[in-house]
């Protein structure tokens, strides 16, 4: 298998235009086969609709698609039968009962996995005989789970599934999505803003901003790039395009705690030549980097 | 599959059976008055509506709900093509309509039928079938409306008229429903693809939601035109006030057919001598003064046919006030079949020997007020009291009755498309057979131009006026009035002749040509071909050999020149590879203005990406893990 072949997912120059915003703007980005994919950006980033045109439940304006080698434009249902997808709404049909549910399901997939299914809906308190409607949210989001895996997709999308669920019913999807992963041939491209959740499932992390692709690396090293900083200025401080790497800033008890992007340790020299009386370097999270990296552009506007 | 139409069944489940149970209560109940299977056309119109608007609604409700991005990616993702997944909730709509519309029509006509006195033709139960196709196709329609990405789809819902008002016989009444249903399933089966955002892109998709889309503009081009000349007319004439008290009678000029048409009685005789001044024709104004004035027409355009569905019948009872009967016509049996109304037991059958040999009838006649009976050629006259039905009168071969025994005063007439008879009122008390024409005068032009006769009974015979130009406005024949004197001795002669003009400008009488030659041509051959009346068939031939004015002419082609252009130009902004754009054009060039309006409706607007030229990134390139 060549290296091109090992990409599940890959788009080039992919637009999308509502109107007139533009969804998507000329993303390219190649997903390589395996491991946990987490996909982040603000509101209105385009993850929904890079989602959408990857299912091809919405055309590109401009530039291509592809999903496991095929476009996503001619999907056939072979192919859609290989792609498992987890919304946030966790839509099913509510006039079914589970057990009917599971039975369609399972009619429509070949490579059905009874063992998967039982094993992720266990860590859910979901009954056979009940009806959708009567499930909560949570149980719906379990039952929702172990109907996608159970499909043997080789890739799963997660767009937002733990949107709204208690951190019980979170916890239990979280596990259930670990669990299945292990030892699986499944490429999971996972949304969310949860960054905790992230930090525990991810093993890659894909950043979208205004429908372009940011920054694509393994969480810890994304993390690596963004370093926070506790400055002590002697006069006032200096304009923000001054600082090398600016990503956001934020006055506390008459300091100021400065985040900037792929900036090492000779950063302090250079605040101390900007004019800092004391600088110190703070340990930070994904959490804290990615929302620095996300807000840069909310200081600036019109950068 | 069978799981999703499964699903979709035991979604609707409550729903549909309390709508089965009401509608059989409902059925039930109106089985219980005596017109059950000849229902008023109210009733007909009423019923039709209700089906139609569960299909609609139907059709707009399952797929609409569907159709919510969440929803609809889950139902469009999953390893089935699209078409089966769209023939699943077809076939699960098409088990509910059948359940819930279907079946309580077959259980209430069997009921009728086998626990009733109540006769049941064959007919009766194609009756279901035709309903549901109906209830079907709207449901087709509702599904389009919905997976369209435009309003325009609205305009589909025409598709089913091509049926609905159609009384083709026997199983060819379900052809051209059967042709509309698979052009609706085509359609929906077209739009229900995973992105519901983009127009349809093949040809002949295109092509099959273009064309109903251009013929319903068409339509609503004419009517809108109409519409807009008149109220322009009236404003002209009267003001704002006018729109509440105009009246069109006044606003024709002297000499014009339209004009013509408002006239009638003495005025329609007077009218036909005018500019006259004969001897002859001063002592005829004298006489119809005075006269009893007959006024008639060829309204039997149509006449029943065996097995047709009970929309077209009119009338086919015949109701014996003295002895409380109703004999109600059989189309299995050519026969009458008689019901005590008081009792409601079934007394017998009533053929052309009465009620004792009970021969059948060889057509299927049309019941005129409870007394005559109308074959194509033969008039039969009832007779309540022996029960039996006497042949009265008989044209000859080739001949087709248009309108029979019209009296007024000692004048009794009949009409067909060859002539107009005159006949003793007296003989028809003798019933010894049929009765002789006292007198005919052959038809002085073609029957289905004929708007209208007038005979006033002179002294010494007939004064007779044929108006004809019903299809002169359309160009099909002309406009005129002759007058005819019938004597007493059968001679006859023209005493006066009148070429009349045309009522409304050429403009807006050839206004659907202008619009669309070939769209006008459709609906001319198309309801000629489908099975109008006799009085509006349009052969293919007298559409080719119509004479228009030159300026309609050059207005037409002036019309499809412009729609081309603009096509071409609006065409540039719309979402068309250069060999589409070329195909509408042409369709422009060759259907008119209904085409270029029916651009904006069935494609999408172009949309480009125009990225800025510079855009600050921190990262544009693709990026692989390590």
């Amino acid at each position: 298998m060549d290296g091109m072949s090992e990409l599940v997912i890959e788009t080039h120059e992919l637009s999308k235009r509502f109107g007139r915003k533009l969804a998507l703007d000329a993303l390219t980005l190649r997903v390589p086969r395996g491991g946990v994919h987490a996909v982040v950006g603000s509101n209105g980033a385009g993850k929904s609709t890079l989602f959408r045109v990857l299912l091809g439940i919405l055309s590109p304006t401009a530039g291509s698609s592809r999903i496991l080698g095929e476009d996503s434009q001619t999907l056939t249902p072979e192919t859609r039968g290989k792609i498992g997808l987890v919304h946030e709404e966790h839509t099913l049909p509510s006039w079914m009962t589970v057990q009917g549910l599971t039975n369609m399901q399972r009619s429509l997939y070949p490579r059905w996995k009874e063992g998967t299914y039982g094993e992720v809906l266990g860590h859910f308190q979901v009954l056979p005989e009940q009806k959708i409607s009567q499930l909560s949210r949570g149980e719906r989001a379990g039952l929702n789970l172990a109907l996608a895996l159970a499909q043997g997709p080789e890739v799963l999308i997660l767009d937002e599934p733990t949107l709204g669920l208690d951190v019980v019913a979170k916890q239990a999807f979280l596990e259930s999505l670990l669990f299945a992963g292990e030892g699986e041939e499944c490429t999971v491209l996972y949304c969310s803003h949860q960054m905790d959740e992230i930090e525990r499932v991810a093993d890659n992390l894909i950043i979208l901003e205004r429908g372009s692709l940011v920054s694509m690396a393994p969480p810890e090293e994304f993390c690596r790039r963004v370093s926070g900083w506790v400055v002590d200025w002697t006069s006032p401080p200096p304009e923000v395009r001054a600082i090398p790497g600016f990503l956001q800033a934020r006055d506390v008890d008459g300091q100021q705690q400065l985040m900037v992007l792929d900036q090492d340790e000779g950063f302090s020299e250079c605040l101390e030549i900007l004019g800092a009386n004391a600088v110190l370097r703070l340990p930070i999270g994904l959490n804290q980097a990615v929302n620095a990296y996300l807000t840069r552009n909310h200081s600036s506007p019109n950068a | 599959m069978w799981h999703l139409i499964k699903s979709e069944l035991l979604r609707f489940r409550r729903l549909g059976f309390g709508f089965a149970v009401a509608h059989l209560l409902v059925l039930r109940a109106v089985s219980g008055f005596g017109d059950f299977f000849a229902p008023s056309a109210a009733k007909i119109g009423l019923g039709l509506l209700t089906y139609a608007l569960t299909g609609l609604i139907l059709g707009l409700y399952q797929i609409g709900s569907h159709k919510k991005i969440h929803r609809w990616a889950y139902l469009i993702h999953r390893p089935l093509a699209p078409r089966k997944i769209f023939l699943a909730l077809c076939t699960a709509a098409g088990m509910w309509l059948f359940l819930v519309l279907s079946l309580p029509q077959l259980l209430i006509t069997l009921y009728l039928d086998g626990m009733t006195p109540l006769w049941v033709d064959l007919r009766q139960y194609a009756l279901i079938p035709f309903l549901f196709g109906t209830a079907f196709s709207f449901y087709l329609v509702g599904c389009f409306i919905t997976l369209s990405r435009s309003r325009g789809a609205l305009l589909v819902a025409f598709l089913p008229y091509f049926f609905l008002t159609r009384d083709a016989v026997g199983l060819w009444v379900f052809l051209p429903q059967l042709v509309v249903l698979a052009w609706l399933a085509y359609l929906a089966a077209s739009a229900f693809k995973p992105d519901l955002s983009t127009p349809l892109r093949r040809p002949l998709a295109v092509a099959a939601s273009a064309f109903p889309t251009q013929y319903a503009l068409f339509w609503v081009l004419v009517a809108a035109s109409a519409v807009g000349y008149q109220s322009l007319v009236i404003f002209q004439e009267e003001g704002w006030t006018g729109y509440a008290t105009h009246a069109w009678d006044t606003h024709f000029a002297e000499g014009s057919y339209m004009n013509a048409q408002y006239q009638h009685g003495i005025e329609a005789l007077d009218h036909g001598l005018r500019g006259e001044d004969t001897q002859r024709s001063v002592y005829l104004r004298k006489q119809i003064e005075l006269a009893e004035i007959l006024e008639t027409s060829p309204w039997l355009a149509k006449f029943p046919s065996r097995g047709q569905l009970m929309f077209a019948d009119g009338s086919r009872s015949l109701i014996d006030e003295d002895k409380d009967i109703v004999w109600t016509f059989s189309h299995d049996r050519m026969l009458f079949h008689g019901r005590d109304q008081g009792s409601g037991k079934a007394i017998g059958w009533l053929g052309l020997d009465g009620r004792i040999a009970s021969r059948p009838f060889p057509e299927v006649p049309y019941v005129v007020g409870n007394r005559f009976l109308l074959t194509q050629q033969r008039i039969y006259r009832f007779d309540p009291r022996r029960e039996q039905v006497d042949l009265r009168f008989e044209v000859g071969p080739g001949e087709q009755l248009y309108g029979g025994f019209e009296q007024e005063a000692s004048m009794l007439t009949a009409l067909t498309d060859k002539a107009f008879y005159f006949f003793d009122p007296k003989d028809l008390r003798d019933e010894s057979g049929p009765m002789a024409p006292t007198a005919a005068f052959a038809l002085p032009g073609e029957i289905r131009n004929l708007s209208g006769v007038e005979v006033a009974e002179l002294l010494d015979g007939y004064l007779v006026s044929f108006l004809f130009g019903t299809r002169s406005e359309a160009g099909y024949g002309p406009a005129r009035q002759i007058m005819a004197e019938l004597r007493v001795d059968g001679s006859h002669e023209v005493v006066a002749e009148r070429v009349l003009g045309q009522g409304w400008p050429a403009f807006n009488r050839y206004r659907g040509f202008i619009f669309s030659p070939f769209l006008e041509w459709v609906h001319g051959t198309a309801w000629s071909w489908i099975g109008p009346d006799r009085a509006n068939r349009v052969g293919f031939g007298e559409i080719a050999s119509r004479e228009l004015p030159a300026s309609v002419l050059l207005g037409a082609l002036s019309v499809a020149g412009l729609s081309a252009l603009l096509t071409a130009f609006v065409g540039r902004s719309r979402d068309l590879t250069p060999k589409a754009r070329g195909a509408w054009v042409l369709a422009a060039f060759c259907l008119g203005l209904p085409a270029f309006l029916s651009l904006f409706l069935v494609t999408g607007k172009r949309e480009g990406v125009e990225l800025p030229a510079s855009r600050p990134r921190l990262l544009r390139q693709g990026w692989r893990m390590a």
